[in-house]
């Protein structure tokens, strides 16, 4: 199921503002968290953003690093569709 | 004790941004592929009306490869990309055009020494030849070089939202 909305097409997503906050609560940037995962600035940048729709991959690195659920983080009620 | 040879290296491209120039490779290769036959059906018609005459046989060839490679600098540079593995240095700059020019080289000889059977002229041709594509590809790897890195620094630099 998470695959299927995941990577459900479609660049733009929505603002992912849990991902925002939840990076907030330990007083990361976006690029502390973007060099924990393994990726660059931008890339968390457009996430964050939702312009960019990132594979179950890379979502459970970010899920990995922040100690939150896909679902806390990438699931269908945090979307806020503009 | 593990050997690992540098094409097996891992790549510098996150993931969005090999999908980015994976896109551009893709684009790339559709318009290689329609401005080819439109060179394949134009050129014939041009020829025979005789409008081609003295002018190289790969002419079409030759701008659809301009354009093309024209169209992939400028996507790559404008998405701050370069390259999977190869970082922008002036070292790495030095090694590609050196390996252009060789190749320049061999074929500005093979050409030269086919046409008239002269060595030493064949020999200064590919020299000739050789020097220029390298002086030109060192400009403009490097200019494309520090462009690319002016843009990096400027999205490093963006504030964040």
């Amino acid at each position: 199921m998470y695959v299927l909305y995941i990577n459900c097409g479609g660049d733009f997503m929505g603002k992912n503002l849990y991902l925002k906050a939840a990076r907030a609560e330990r007083d990361w940037t976006q690029k502390d968290l973007a060099e924990k995962v393994g990726v660059s600035r931008q890339t968390i940048n457009a996430i964050e953003k939702g312009e960019y729709n990132p594979t179950i991959k890379l979502c459970r690195a970010i899920c990995r690093v922040l100690n939150k659920t896909l679902d806390e983080l990438f699931g269908e009620e945090n979307e806020d569709e503009a | 004790m593990k050997m690992k040879h540098k094409l097996f290296e891992k790549h510098q491209l996150d993931e969005r941004q090999e999908k980015a120039l994976r896109k551009i490779e893709s684009n790339s290769f559709y318009l290689v592929f329609s401005l080819l036959l439109i060179a394949i059906a134009v050129q014939p018609i041009l020829e025979s009306h005789g409008w081609l005459i003295g002018i190289s046989d790969a002419l079409g060839e030759g701008i659809v490869l301009l354009i093309c490679a024209a169209y992939f600098c400028i996507q790559c540079i404008h998405q701050n990309l370069w390259d999977r593995k190869i970082k922008p240095t002036p070292k790495n700059n030095i090694r590609i055009s050196l390996i252009g020019s060789v190749l320049v080289f061999f074929i500005a000889f093979l050409y030269k020494y086919l046409i008239d059977f002269q060595f030493s002229s064949a020999i200064i041709t590919a020299l000739l030849g050789a020097t220029a594509c390298f002086l030109l590809c060192i400009a403009l790897t490097t200019l494309l070089a520090s462009i690319h890195k002016k843009r990096e620094q400027q999205a490093e630099e963006q504030a964040e939202e």
